[in-house]
Formats: structure tokens, C-alpha cells, sequence
């Protein structure tokens, strides 16, 4: 048996081959796949981590202190180590450190006191506090003088400094107690805080001043001492801030791996370290979350490289299988003698058996070979760059070959297992039964795919879900089962319709078609590579637009940027880097009613200038626009105010107050830059003593003052038994100022049952020679002015009482919204009556929260007719087309970190993290191209070969060679066209139907917004034109050839000599 | 149908060879054959004396490699492809020892391909299939495919398919030669009856002596060369 194999070998060598071919390029697709799961995705992950924004890798601790640790309720080895804490330091250090392994790292340290006591200077009492910035330079800029280095020596911020009136060479003191024990410092040094994410951090986020600090008294600060002055001072410690930078340039996969371990644990690690050492302690690790993500996004890659395995060996399979059915025609008349000669049937198996055996053994080392290579080719080509296969990877590709090989193998056996013969045309009703039972199974799958790909909420875990898996590849393998059902009924109408045609050639190719039942895995073939080529085709597109609609939901504008510390003026940079629409953005957490969830279940507020809601906001809505959508937001009122020239606002205020009684004001303006965005700058305090006094703020240029809020505190002895009512005037006389057209001054009457300890009953404006001066008429109430502050505001716009909102659908279906339905929104401390006037799909930048759009204008003039100072402005929107060198120009202004819309897209589509998805769709459609035209090759040599004597006895009969010829190409062309026409459709509806199921988020939600179906028109005709040309490419050839060698030759080798 | 002799074939002083140098086998050797208008002739030989080879060559099968083979006045070998494509759709018919239908095509839609070639009107082609079945006795089994027919039934398909074109020229090679003797005595007489009624000229290769005995003259080929007539009918 085994000379049989062998001889028999030798001799059909250019047939084995080619089924051999088959088998390699099968058992290499499926590796190639098993490789962008395995040595692709770590590649991947290396290269999403080491070039990941700085802030998205680091890791940083907060020790926590309380803020008198002279409370015998404090632990006392809390209290030790908040007076020196550089042991906990360093082992936190340590720790942090460690999670990186060998990598460089760079430690920063942010410390800060406990808040101490300024001076008294007859007005409120006053707090400040110490810091310790590490490396000040990198948080700030220096205006005057220079950095601490010796003990004693601070510098201060410039709002701190003018407010507390010291500059380049004064003193100061800060004591633990009014009136206790102090330390002098000495002042060397001015300062500008860089915009930076890590002034967060700072109790006073960095504004240098806090007016209302913890809602009673002001603060200021930081007073930065030299590095390492804290650890020799006295002053208790607060917070002990510790961020770890890892530099992960030259970070291997290993490296990475072994980190993200580290990581995992280095929560837990601290908290036990350190607990019991300080009051709290806040672990935050932006390396972990980043890590986590991409390991998500890699589960939903491959997931789709699966797929496409799956897919692939379904293809690989079915070819082999017409291969197998040319080696059983081929030998046909051999197993007739051999049967004659005695051989059984099991006998024959054997024999195809070991061959099938020999044939898979071969195909393993090729198959591995072609693996790596066409892997190299494909990470070069999407950017993975040289993605090396660790020794297990190595072993796992070898073995899933073999597999693959193998059960290729075992296909090839199937022909010769199968019992009976079928008879001369006619179908054999065994295997019309058996693929009955299989198709209607197929289709059965393919519908409980549908059902659960339409019901699948998350993907799963890290790895890859198994219903992105095995979904697409049931449908696809069921729709063309059923798809090739009507094949045989199209066949027999053109067999009845060829009864009636005068020629030969069209109706042989009907009769061929319909009476040779042996393509139906050729067509099944066709039908399925078609299908699998134009569905990965607009797969492809759907997603990459699915990726790109998320980003701009995502992003929610072309440019973001989170906001300065100094918001005011950062949107004139921002419109001279980019030339586009600007808007001052709220964007933070918001408490709605006594609804405090954090958090994914935090509510977010994000409000934007709606003035221009199409030229900022980006994110399709599943209807109109978000100029429909936001229409009525915007504030209908003008404002006015004082308009101001100059970076400095020179005032001069002067109080009149009944005798007897002492008061004192807290004065800020509320100015407006160009752009909108405001801010509560603080004037400082007078008294209304009858006498002028002289205020200086600084100020931006081109801003307007758009209010001014007083805060009246009774100063002396107050008799509390006696209730008067004491008017009072101020007048505020701003120089340099001119009127702004527009509203007039309105004061804020805040709703309450409460006695106020103040009212604000008129202001009055006017031009003076030197500019414009403010009146203000009200009434002090006391006794209560005593134990509360009077809070007045002056507004130059009607006020605003409710602020409209827009909610997004996730709010609405969780509270039962409605439009029309009231709310109440909490700004800092203070409620602010809000109402639904309409709900979308989502909030432009929020697009899975639970969210409230607004009008930036709209909510600021509603916080201010409420009393709330407080800066709404957290980020800067930019609408337009963003010129590239912009994000340079803003960057060397200290504006940033930039989030590019198109950048974030491009991550999206063309990042590492997905590359491993786009390899394999592009593997898909090349493999189906090329295996559908070796499948159609094997068959149409089998199904040519076993035509070759009904072609001959027609030349025999007079048929020209043209027309017998016409007559083949017609019967391929309908054996061929068709099931691509077919393929097309199911690849059309496949790609309709299951496209926007599978194009899930990278985190492997359902995205936002819901993908909606792309057909790039462009490369589906180019793909299809591909498989027609190749289909053509062969079968023109083997049909002409075929034709020729059958003629004269072949009948004269049909009878005797 | 005739030559100059009057003869509907003449051939003259043919040869073929198949192959080359030792391993050359010479089929016929200055072969010399006239076949007259209405004769049946019978020829003669075992198997490997030439007897398809000279059939192949009348036919238009094949070309000699010496010698002219005229039918009806025309030289076969100086014919082109399509000029060789239309003797044999026009012309000549051929019936074979294998039958030579196609298997995924009825006796009705096998005995119809000539004239489907000729592109005879649908209405005219159905009527004379209808005709030559009942011709060969067969008008119960129209739509039966070859593999549903015996033997004997199937090539009376052939030979009803051969008379489609009304051809003026028969050219069977062993048309007994699968059948049994009865059946096959009765396809001979088929046979003869055709060529009287239809007024064919018909050239048979076989080694039956029933069938030679049928035929007008016999000539008999040995190692391809031919050998006067051995007895005729």
C-alpha cells in the first residue's frame, strides 16, 4: 500500500501540490490570526503604554494629615509623622518606585501645611499656608525676584502678593493661633502658577487667593518655601502629594507586563504601609486604568481577529474539499480496478488516509513558515513595527498549524468514506438530505447569532468575547447555505427555457448548470468568500466611522483644552493659534437635588456658548443637529456693565453708614473677557468709614466688569437685644472705565424666608470724569450682620432664576424626566432651580453619563443671580479646522494638554491597540480573493476534466470549437457570476445587519452614538472587480485549453484502433 | 455525392503514421478505397488493422499523413477547422461502438444536437425528433437519459442523433461492438433500413459476419493495408 501512495504520488505530483498549497495557505491563516492574538496584542500594549500621555502612566499617593494634630483625638503617631514625615515618605517612595521595576523614574513631592494664621489687621481673620512644590520651576514662573533657597524665604503667587499688599523684600508672619506664636518669612520672590494639572492638588487650585475658603474665611497661599524647608520646619504637614513618572521609552513587553502586575497590587501595598501613620491615605493610579483599558480594547481586537480565523479555516476548509474531489475524480478509474482487483472500502480509506496523513505532516513546516512571514509583513504594514514571538508563542503557532493542518487532512479523507455513487446527473438524495439537515442547521445558528449579537451589552473581559466570535462567522456561514438554496430552482427554469432556444451554446450551459450537481461546493465556496470579502470590506468602513463619530462625541468639540488657572484671556490665544470659534466650557460633577452619586453614576453638567452650537459641538445625533437641540438655551438679554482698559483696575470706594454702627465690605468684580468667560477677581476689603480708599485689581485686557458682589461684615460691639435697620451707600468709582450699552444694574434678591443680614435696594451708574462711578443703595440688618456676612450683588443683566437645561437620555430614563420638569442643580454650596426644556441622546463630551447641557452664558448669569462667585469656566471648547501647527504655538503659551478631536480618531482607527483588527481584515479579504480562486481552479479542472468527451463527441457532431467553447465559459460564468452576485448580496446584508453590532466601543460597550452602516462604494466595487477578474483570469485559460485538448484527440481515444 | 470516379468517397494511396521513430506504428499503408452513392460497405479487420483510423480520416477526424481522402467531391484534408466542422455537421455522421451520447441529456435532447447546430426553427427540430425516434423504434422513451437505456437502445439514440442532419454520408465505427447478438442484428438492419429508405451512402467498421453479411461489399484492411472484398451482400 504504501509503493501504491508513493508511486501514485509521484505521478500526480502538480495535483497533490496544489491541494497541498490549499492546506499551507489554510493552516498560515489561521497561525497568522493565532499570532495577532498572542505576539501582536503584546506588541500592541507595549506600544499603546510608552506612548501614552505622561499623566495616563503615573502613579502618585496623597498622605493625608488632620488639620490639628494637637487634638488629643488625634492618634499620636499620626500627629509624629505629620510634623516629620520623611520616613513615610520615603517608604512611599519605595513602593512607588518599585512598581517599574528597572525603569527610570523621576519622584516629584507636592507637600503643603496646615493652614496658619496671618496677621490681624482690624478686618476678618485671615489664613494662609506653606508648600513645598519639589521642583517649583516646573510649576511655575517667576515674575520678581527668585525662588527660595534658605530657610525663612518664600515666594508667593502675584494674586497672593497684591492681596496681601507684600512684594520682593517684606515680611510676614504665620502663626498656628490668632495672636499666638508666629514665624517670620520673608518675601524673595513673585510668582505666575503654570498651567498644570498638578496644582489640583493646592487647596486654592492654585488662584493664589480663596475669598470664601471652606465658606467663611479667606485664605491665601501657597507660600513656597525651598526644597525640603518643610521637613525642618515646625509647621504641621497637611497633605504629602508623591508622583512617580516612569520613563517608558525604552520599555520592553516584559517590562510592561511585569509592571501592570505591580501595579495591581501597589493599592493595597500603600494602604497597609502607611495607614496607620496618617489620617488618610488616596492612592490614584493612572498607570492601572491605562492599562486596564487597553487590555480592553485588546479583548475587542481580538475578538474580530477570531472572527476572521474562523472564517478563514471555513474557507480554507470548503477548498480543500473541491481539492479532495479533484484527487477522487482524477483516481476514479483506478478505484474502479482496484475494487475490481478486491481492494474494500476501507482499504481505500486507509490508503487516502496515509496520504491525507503525509500531505498534512508536510504542510505544517511551510504553513509556519509562511505564518511568520505574512505576520512581519502585516505588523510592519499597520505599525506594529517588528513585533518579536516569544519561544511560547513560537510553540502555540506550531501547534495550531498542526491542528489546522491535520483537520484540513481529514477533509481530504471525506470523499472516499462517503457510501454510493452517485447516479449520471441525477442528485444523490442521501446528500440532498444530509445537506439539507446541515444548511437548515446552519441557518438556525445564524439566527440565534443575530439574536445574540443584537442582545449583547458588554464584551467580555481581556479577552475575546466569544459571541463577537462565533456570531459574525454563524451568520456568515449560515446566510450562504441558505443563500445558495434558490441556485437549483433559478437552474431548472433555465434548463425548461433551454427547450425553446434554436442554438446549442447557451442551452448546454443551462443544462450543464442544472443537471451537474457537483458545484455546489463551488458555489457555496464563491458564495461565501464573496460574502466574507465585501462584509470585511464594509465592516471595515463602518467601524473606522463608528470609531471617528465616537471620538467626536467623546472630545464633544475639534479642540479642548482644560482651563488656565487664570481662565480670563486664554480664549483670545486660543482664537489667534487656530482661527476658530471659542467658548468658555463648564464641564465638572454636579449634585442634582439630594442625588450624590459618584463616580460613573455622577451627573455632569456641561455647558458651552449654544450661540454657536453648530460651529463647536461635534457628535452626530440620531436627529437634526445640535443648533435644533440646544435652541432656547441662550440668554435672550443684554448685558452691560463697565468696560475697562488696561491690566489693572484702579478703584476708589467710599462707604456711608448711620453713626455708631462699624461695617466693613469684602469688594470683588466679576468681569467678563471678550469671549465670555468670568471671573470673581477680589478688590479687597474697606471700610465703610465715610472715607475714600483706593483698590487695585489686576486685571486682563479688553474686559468688562459685569457685576460686583459686596460682603458686609458688622466690625465693634453690637447690641443683640436691639434690631435696627441701617441704610448704608458705597460708592465704587472704577477709573479708566467707560458705560457699556446694554441693561442696566439690577441687584440680586435671593429667595429666602431667613432675615438676610443685608439688601441691596438700588445701584445706579454713571460716567464721572475719570470713569465710571457705581452706587450702591441698601439696608444693614442688625443684629444679624453680626454673626452672618450681607451678601449684595450688583448684576449689569436681568437676572436669571432658572437656567434651562438639556438632559441627556440616560438622566431622563433614571429620574423619569420629562420636558417641562424642574430640577435643582447645586453650584459649589448653593442650589440653582434648573428645568428640562429638551433630551438627547447624549452630552456632547459625555457621552455615556448621565449629563445636563446648558448655556455657558445662561448658567453663569443664573450662578451669579444666586450669589455664586465661584469660576464656572473649567475648560476651553475650540470649533474649526485646527491648523496643525497649533498645538505647538499653545503648548510654548502654557496652554494645555490638548485633546485634538482628529487626533483622538486617528488613535481610535489607527492605533496600536486596533492594528492587530485591521491586519486581519485585510488578511480576510486577501485570503478569500485568493483561496475562492484556487477553489474555483480545482473545480473547474475537475468538473473541465470530466466534460472533456461530451466536448469531443460535440465536435464530433460538427460543433464549431467556438461555439463549444461559448458554451463552457457561459456554464462557468452562470456557475461563477451568480454565486458572486449572491456573495455580494449576503455580504451587503451581513454588513447591514450585524456591522453596527459589532462595531463596539474599544472599551466593548455599544457606542455613542449607535454606528450606522458605511458602504464605501469605491473599494466594494474594486474588491468585487478583483474577484471577478480573478475568476476570469482562470477560467478563461482552463476552459479555452480544456476545449482544445478535447477535440480529435480525445475521440479518437474513445474506441478501438 | 460523387467524385470524378463517381464514387461518394475516394481514397487515395493514404497514410498514417502515429508516433516516431521505433516506436512508429503505421496504421495504413497507401490505402485505395472507393465507396459508391446507396452502398453499405463493410470494413473488415481485427482489432488494430486501421479500420478507425481510415474511418477518422473519411470523417474528418483526423488528416493522412500521404494520400487524398475525397467525399462527396470535396478533399477532406485540405478542409480548415470550420470547413472540417461543417462536413461533419452537414455531411457526414457518425455513429460509435461507445454511443457517444451525452450522458446529462435526454434521448430527445441528444437526437436534437445536430440541428440545434444547424439552427433549425424549434417547431421543425421537435418534429423530426419526434420522426426518427419513432424512426428507431423508441417514441416511449424520449425523455430517458443514456444511463436509463440499455445498450441497444442507447445506440439507437445514436443512430437516430447520426440521421438528424439527413446526412449523405454513415460512418460507423463497431456500432455492434457492445451489444449482444441479437441486439445487435437488429441495429445492422436498422441500419441497412436507413441507408435504403434515406438513400445514405454508409461506411461500417466491424468484425461481425452478420453485419458483413448485410453489407453490400466488404473490404477487408490487414495491417492498414486493404485487401479486395471478401464477400458482400
Amino acid at each position: 500500500m504504501g509503493e501504491l501512495v508513493r508511486l501514485r504520488g509521484r505521478a500526480q505530483l502538480g495535483m497533490l501540490a496544489a491541494v497541498m498549497a490549499v492546506m499551507v495557505a489554510g493552516s498560515a491563516l489561521v497561525g497568522v490570526c493565532v499570532l495577532l492574538t498572542t505576539a501582536a496584542s503584546q506588541r500592541a500594549l507595549q506600544l499603546a503604554i510608552v506612548h501614552a500621555p505622561a499623566a495616563d502612566v503615573q502613579v502618585s499617593v496623597a498622605l493625608g494629615f488632620p488639620e490639628n494634630p494637637d487634638d488629643p483625638a488625634v492618634d499620636k503617631r499620626v500627629a509624629a509623622t505629620a510634623r516629620d514625615a520623611t520616613g513615610a515618605v520615603a517608604q512611599a517612595s519605595t513602593l512607588l518606585t518599585g512598581t517599574f521595576g528597572h525603569l527610570p523614574t523621576t519622584v516629584t513631592a507636592w507637600t503643603t501645611t496646615i493652614m496658619q494664621y496671618l496677621p490681624e489687621d482690624g478686618g476678618p481673620l485671615r489664613l494662609a499656608y506653606l508648600a513645598d512644590l519639589g521642583d517649583a520651576a516646573a510649576h511655575g514662573t517667576i515674575l520678581s525676584g527668585r525662588w527660595p533657597v534658605a530657610a525663612g524665604e518664600v515666594a508667593l503667587p502675584t494674586s497672593t502678593a497684591r492681596a496681601l499688599a507684600l512684594d520682593v523684600g517684606s515680611s510676614t508672619t504665620l502663626a498656628a493661633a490668632p495672636g499666638g506664636p508666629s514665624h517670620e518669612w520673608t518675601v524673595v520672590g513673585t510668582f505666575s502658577p503654570r498651567p498644570d494639572a498638578a496644582w489640583t492638588v493646592d487647596p486654592l487650585q492654585g488662584t493664589g487667593t480663596g475669598p470664601n475658603f471652606r465658606g467663611y474665611i479667606s485664605a491665601f497661599g501657597p507660600f513656597v518655601v525651598g526644597p525640603g524647608a518643610l521637613t525642618t520646619s515646625t509647621v504641621p504637614l497637611r497633605r504629602v502629594t508623591l508622583r512617580v513618572q516612569p520613563a517608558l521609552e525604552h520599555a520592553t513587553a516584559a517590562d510592561v507586563a511585569s509592571a501592570s502586575a505591580a501595579v495591581d497590587a501597589l493599592g493595597g501595598e500603600l494602604q497597609s504601609a502607611l495607614r496607620d501613620r496618617t489620617q488618610n491615605v488616596v492612592v490614584d493610579l493612572p498607570f492601572a486604568s491605562t492599562v486596564d483599558g487597553a487590555r480592553q480594547q485588546r479583548g475587542v481586537t481580538s475578538s474580530g481577529v477570531l472572527s476572521v480565523a474562523l472564517l478563514g479555516g471555513a474557507l480554507a476548509g470548503t477548498t480543500v474539499l473541491l481539492g479532495a474531489r479533484l484527487v477522487a475524480a482524477r483516481r476514479a478509474s483506478e478505484v474502479v480496478l482496484l475494487v475490481a482487483r478486491g481492494a474494500s472500502r476501507g482499504r481505500l480509506v486507509a490508503q487516502a488516509t496515509a496520504e491525507a496523513a503525509v500531505l498534512a505532516a508536510l504542510s505544517i513546516a511551510p504553513a509556519t513558515a509562511l505564518a511568520l512571514l505574512v505576520f512581519r509583513m502585516l505588523s510592519n504594514a499597520v505599525g506594529l513595527g517588528p513585533a518579536g514571538i516569544p519561544e511560547s508563542g513560537l510553540l502555540q503557532l506550531v501547534t495550531v498549524v498542526t491542528a489546522v493542518a491535520l483537520s484540513l487532512g481529514a477533509l481530504l479523507v471525506l470523499p472516499w468514506v462517503r457510501t454510493g455513487m452517485s447516479r449520471g446527473g441525477r442528485e444523490d438524495r442521501v446528500g440532498v438530505a444530509a445537506r439539507s439537515g446541515a444548511d437548515l442547521l446552519l441557518v438556525a445558528l445564524a439566527v440565534f447569532a443575530y439574536l445574540q449579537l443584537r442582545d449583547h451589552g458588554i464584551a467580555t473581559g481581556a479577552t475575546a468575547d466569544p459571541v463577537l466570535v462565533v456570531g459574525p462567522v454563524m451568520f456568515l456561514l449560515g446566510g450562504a447555505a441558505l443563500a445558495l438554496r434558490p441556485l437549483p430552482m433559478l437552474a431548472r427554469r433555465a434548463d425548461a427555457r433551454a427547450e425553446f432556444a434554436r442554438s446549442l451554446a447557451l442551452p448546454l450551459a443551462a443544462w450543464g448548470v442544472a443537471r451537474r450537481p457537483q458545484g455546489a461546493a463551488a458555489a457555496f465556496l464563491v458564495v461565501l468568500a464573496t460574502a466574507c470579502a465585501t462584509f470585511g470590506v464594509g465592516f471595515g468602513a463602518t467601524w473606522a466611522q463608528s470609531e471617528r463619530e465616537q471620538a467626536a462625541a467623546a472630545v464633544g468639540t475639534d479642540l479642548s483644552v482644560p482651563s488656565p488657572v487664570k481662565a480670563l484671556g486664554t480664549g483670545t490665544a486660543l482664537r489667534a493659534a487656530t482661527g476658530g470659534r471659542v467658548s468658555p466650557v463648564t464641564s465638572r460633577t454636579v449634585t442634582l437635588g439630594s442625588l450624590t452619586p459618584s463616580g460613573d453614576e455622577a451627573v455632569r453638567l456641561v455647558a458651552v456658548d449654544t450661540r454657536n452650537a453648530d460651529g463647536l459641538l461635534r457628535g452626530r445625533l440620531p436627529a437634526g443637529g445640535w443648533a435644533d437641540t440646544t435652541r432656547g438655551l441662550a440668554p435672550s438679554g443684554p448685558v452691560g456693565g463697565v468696560r475697562l482698559t488696561g491690566t489693572s483696575a484702579d478703584l476708589v470706594v467710599s462707604g456711608h453708614v448711620a453713626a455708631g454702627v462699624s461695617i466693613t465690605a469684602a469688594l470683588s468684580l466679576v468681569v467678563q473677557d471678550r469671549d465670555g468667560a468670568r471671573a470673581a477677581l477680589s478688590g479687597g476689603f474697606v471700610a465703610l468709614d465715610g472715607a475714600p480708599h483706593a483698590l487695585s485689581v489686576a486685571i486682563p485686557r479688553d474686559v468688562q466688569v459685569v457685576a460686583v458682589d459686596a460682603r458686609l461684615t458688622a466690625a465693634g460691639v453690637v447690641d443683640f437685644d436691639q434690631q435696627s435697620h441701617t441704610p448704608f451707600v458705597m460708592d465704587v468709582t472704577l477709573r479708566d472705565a467707560t458705560l457699556s450699552t446694554g441693561a442696566s444694574w439690577t441687584p440680586v434678591r435671593l429667595t429666602t424666608t431667613d432675615q438676610v443680614p443685608a439688601l441691596l435696594d438700588n445701584i445706579t451708574a454713571v460716567a464721572v470724569p475719570d470713569g465710571v462711578r457705581l452706587t450702591l443703595d441698601g439696608t444693614a440688618f442688625l443684629p444679624e450682620l453680626s454673626w452672618a456676612d450681607g451678601a449684595l450683588t450688583a448684576l449689569a443683566f436681568s437676572p436669571v432664576d432658572v437656567v434651562p437645561v438639556v438632559v441627556s437620555g440616560r438622566l431622563a430614563h433614571e429620574l423619569g424626566l420629562k420636558v417641562g420638569d424642574g430640577l435643582q442643580l447645586t453650584l459649589g454650596l448653593t442650589p440653582v432651580p434648573a428645568t428640562v426644556s429638551g433630551i438627547t441622546a447624549y452630552v456632547p463630551s459625555q457621552p455615556r453619563a448621565a449629563a445636563l447641557l446648558a448655556d455657558v452664558d445662561t448658567l453663569s448669569r443664573a450662578a451669579l443671580s444666586h450669589g455664586v462667585l465661584d469660576a464656572l469656566t473649567d475648560a476651553w471648547w475650540v470649533g474649526g479646522t485646527i491648523p496643525a501647527r497649533a498645538a505647538a504655538t499653545l503648548e510654548a503659551e502654557g496652554i494645555g494638554p490638548l485633546t485634538d478631536r482628529t487626533a483622538v480618531a486617528q488613535e481610535g482607527v489607527d492605533g496600536p491597540l486596533r492594528a492587530a483588527q485591521r491586519a486581519a481584515a485585510a488578511l480576510l479579504v486577501a485570503a478569500s480573493l485568493a483561496l475562492m480562486i484556487v477553489g474555483i481552479a480545482l473545480h473547474s479542472t475537475t468538473s473541465l476534466q470530466a466534460r472533456e468527451l461530451d466536448v469531443a463527441r460535440l465536435r464530433g457532431l460538427g460543433a464549431s470549437r467556438r461555439s463549444v467553447r461559448t458554451s463552457v465559459l457561459a456554464e462557468q460564468a452562470v456557475l461563477t457570476g451568480v454565486p458572486i452576485l449572491v456573495g455580494c448580496l449576503l455580504g451587503g446584508f451581513a454588513c447591514w445587519t450585524l456591522a453596527p453590532l459589532l462595531a463596539v466601543s474599544p472599551q466593548g460597550l455599544p457606542p455613542v452614538p449607535a454606528a450606522t452602516v458605511s458602504w464605501p462604494w469605491p473599494a466594494q466595487v474594486a474588491t468585487i472587480l478583483a474577484l471577478l477578474l480573478g475568476c476570469v483570469a482562470v477560467i478563461v485559460p482552463m476552459a479555452a485549453r480544456a476545449v482544445r485538448r478535447a477535440t480529435l484527440a480525445r475521440l479518437r481515444m474513445d474506441g478501438p484502433t | 455525392m460523387t467524385t470524378e470516379t463517381g464514387a461518394a468517397v475516394r481514397v487515395r494511396g493514404v497514410h498514417r503514421t502515429f508516433g516516431q521513430g521505433r516506436s512508429a506504428v503505421h496504421a495504413l499503408r497507401g490505402v485505395d478505397l472507393d465507396v459508391f452513392p446507396g452502398e453499405l460497405v463493410a470494413l473488415v479487420g481485427r482489432s488494430g488493422s486501421g479500420k478507425t483510423t481510415l474511418l477518422n480520416l473519411v470523417g474528418g477526424l483526423d488528416r493522412p499523413d500521404e494520400g487524398s481522402v475525397v467525399v462527396d467531391g470535396v478533399d477532406v484534408a485540405a478542409l480548415t477547422e470550420d470547413g472540417q466542422d461543417q462536413l461533419r455537421r452537414d455531411h457526414v455522421s457518425f455513429v460509435f461502438q461507445t454511443f457517444g451520447l451525452i450522458p446529462v441529456l435526454s434521448a430527445a435532447e441528444n437526437v436534437g444536437l445536430p440541428l440545434r447546430l444547424r439552427q433549425t426553427p424549434v417547431a421543425e427540430r421537435e418534429r423530426r425528433v419526434e420522426l426518427l425516434l419513432e424512426l428507431v423504434g423508441l417514441s416511449a422513451h424520449t425523455l430517458q437519459r443514456p444511463d436509463e437505456l440499455s445498450g441497444g437502445q442507447q445506440q439507437r439514440v445514436a443512430i437516430a442523433r447520426a440521421l438528424a442532419a439527413s446526412p449523405r454520408l454513415l460512418v460507423a465505427d463497431e456500432p455492434t461492438g457492445q451489444l449482444d447478438s441479437e441486439t445487435g442484428l437488429s441495429v445492422m438492419a436498422l441500419i441497412r433500413g436507413v441507408v435504403e429508405a434515406e438513400g445514405m451512402t454508409a461506411l461500417v467498421a466491424t468484425h461481425d459476419p452478420l453485419m458483413i453479411a448485410l453489407a453490400d461489399r466488404a473490404v477487408h484492411l490487414v495491417d492498414g493495408r486493404l485487401v479486395e472484398a471478401v464477400g458482400h451482400g
